[in-house]
């Protein structure tokens, strides 16, 4: 009769290990940047912003391929610094936001490299979902304000004639796009 | 996008399919006007698809956005209406049944999967429900006035209204949206001119160019909401742009009804109704050409810019 305590324990434990090994972090909005630069007639580069962006990670620091992380972008909230500019960018020659609000990424594979982690996912932008691998760089937690804190960065080319946009617009603006992201996470 | 010359070639595409099919499906059905009536409607979709293959990558399958859908789910169900309507394959009643379900749905079609229909508040339905009373409206009104009278000038406007919405749509930043107004306007512009000159004053001829001018309402209204809810054409330019070829119905069918008066006859001159019609296009195109040279003509870059190395 003593057994049914020590396993309710031992599984109790076994529980909380594992809710301690996956830790949730939200999106930190303050502290985090999606932008964007895309090449102007081959001669500059135009750059841009996403401003209102959420998501959530969750690291398995003792198996990193249990890790993921997601990303939405309300494609909306593009800024490039000048207000024409975005508005024609909202429109369905680019981003048609009114048919597509976000831009999403969902992990699907994650795997441990030296210096951060490399994610494979589903990368959902103008309706079209193309699978993707980048580098992340980062991961490691500190502790400041009041929080536990992780940060990330990568880069990501991609071409815009994949994602169905417009063939016609690309010209001026070349068709690859390079979308940096830096975040950072907080968790309690 | 195509340059000027590749607009202007789907135009003459959509225009030349049109009123060649037009004119030789009139004459193989001299003597059938139920079969010259469909020929028009049939001259009136193949030129709409010759303009439209004119045009690279429009439309794309399968149709995600609201163009898409307009152009391969709105217009070729009205037209279909309109065919069945020019053959005489349905009685007045459930040509109206028909056009009213249309009218319903028209708006969830175009809107299918957008911001606009997430939620599903109140203001949502109300909005299809006022939006499909004006298509049914619209639609019926000038089916009934044109086969009743085969007056040409409100598919003449509605060609002009079309060729305005496309450039406002296009002038506002959806350069795509706004273009495929052209093709569709040469096409609707021969079937018009077929119906009217290879049977001119037969039965077909009104029933032919009823159903033109009624795909021709439903099209701009396609256009409009379209252009109204995924570019930026403004709520007033929407709202002008599909009265233009109602007042001229409204204005005939004002002079008609009523006592002959001059006021009357006036009212329902050609000269006046064109006026009627001229006004909200020519406010339209002016604050939509305002508005590109504030907004994005700073932005525009010329296509044929060179790179050298």
């Amino acid at each position: 009769m003593r057994r049914a305590p020590v396993l309710f324990a031992l599984v109790a434990a076994l529980a909380a290990g594992s809710l301690r090994a996956a830790d949730e972090y939200a999106y930190d909005l303050v502290h985090s940047s999606v932008s964007f630069k895309a090449r102007f007639l081959d001669i500059s580069w135009i750059h841009g912003r996403f401003n209102d962006v959420a998501g959530k990670f969750s690291l398995d620091r003792q198996d990193p391929t249990k890790s993921t992380f997601e990303l939405t972008i309300k494609a909306d909230s593009v800024d490039t610094a000048n207000a024409a500019r975005d508005e024609h960018l909202r429109q369905p020659d680019y981003f048609d936001t009114k048919q597509f609000p976000t831009i999403d990424f969902k992990s699907t594979q994650v795997k441990a490299i030296p210096d951060g982690y490399e994610v494979s996912g589903n990368f959902t932008m103008h309706g079209v979902t193309k699978p993707v691998t980048f580098k992340l760089v980062g991961g490691k937690e500190i502790e400041a304000m009041g929080k536990k804190r992780v940060g990330f960065g990568t880069e990501l080319k991609l071409k815009r004639s994949d994602f169905n946009f417009d063939k016609g617009q690309i010209g001026a603006i070349g068709d690859e796009a390079i979308i940096i992201i830096d975040c950072a996470g907080q968790r309690d | 996008m195509p340059d000027g010359i590749g607009l202007m070639r789907a135009a003459a595409c959509g225009f030349g399919v049109a009123i060649v099919l037009g004119v030789v499906g009139a004459a193989l059905s001299r003597r059938e006007p139920v079969l010259a009536a469909v020929a028009v409607i049939v001259a009136m979709v193949w030129g709409g698809i010759a303009g439209l293959f004119a045009l690279p990558g429009v439309p794309s399958l399968p149709p995600v956005t609201g163009l898409d859908r307009y152009l391969v789910i709105l217009l070729p169900v009205a037209l279909a209406i309109e065919a069945e309507a020019a053959a005489g394959w349905l009685d007045g009643f459930w040509l109206t049944v028909e056009r009213g379900c249309v009218s319903l749905v028209a708006l969830p079609v175009l809107l299918h999967g957008s911001v606009w229909l997430a939620g599903g508040q109140p203001s949502v339905w109300m909005g299809i429900v006022a939006a499909a009373i004006v298509l049914w409206g619209a639609w019926e009104g000038t089916a009934g006035h044109v086969r009743a009278t085969g007056d040409r000038l409100v598919a003449v406007v509605t060609v002009a209204a079309l060729v305005v919405a496309g450039l406002a749509i296009a002038m506002a930043g959806w350069l795509k949206g706004g273009v495929v107004a052209i093709p569709l306007a040469a096409a609707l512009a021969g079937a018009i001119l077929a119906a009217g000159g290879a049977s001119l004053g037969r039965r077909g001829s009104a029933s032919g160019l009823a159903g033109a001018s009624a795909a021709g309402i439903v099209a701009l209204f396609g256009l409009v909401v379209i252009g109204r809810c995924f570019g930026r054409l403004g709520t007033t330019s929407a709202a002008l742009l599909l009265a233009a070829p109602l007042m001229v119905t409204l204005a005939d069918g004002f002079s008609r009804s009523g006592p002959d008066t001059s006021a009357a006859r006036v009212v329902g001159s050609t000269r006046y109704r064109l006026l009627l019609a001229a006004v909200p296009l020519v406010v339209v195109l002016v604050a939509a050409k305002a508005d590109f040279d504030t907004k994005l003509g700073r932005l525009l870059v010329a296509p044929s810019a060179d790179v050298k190395p």
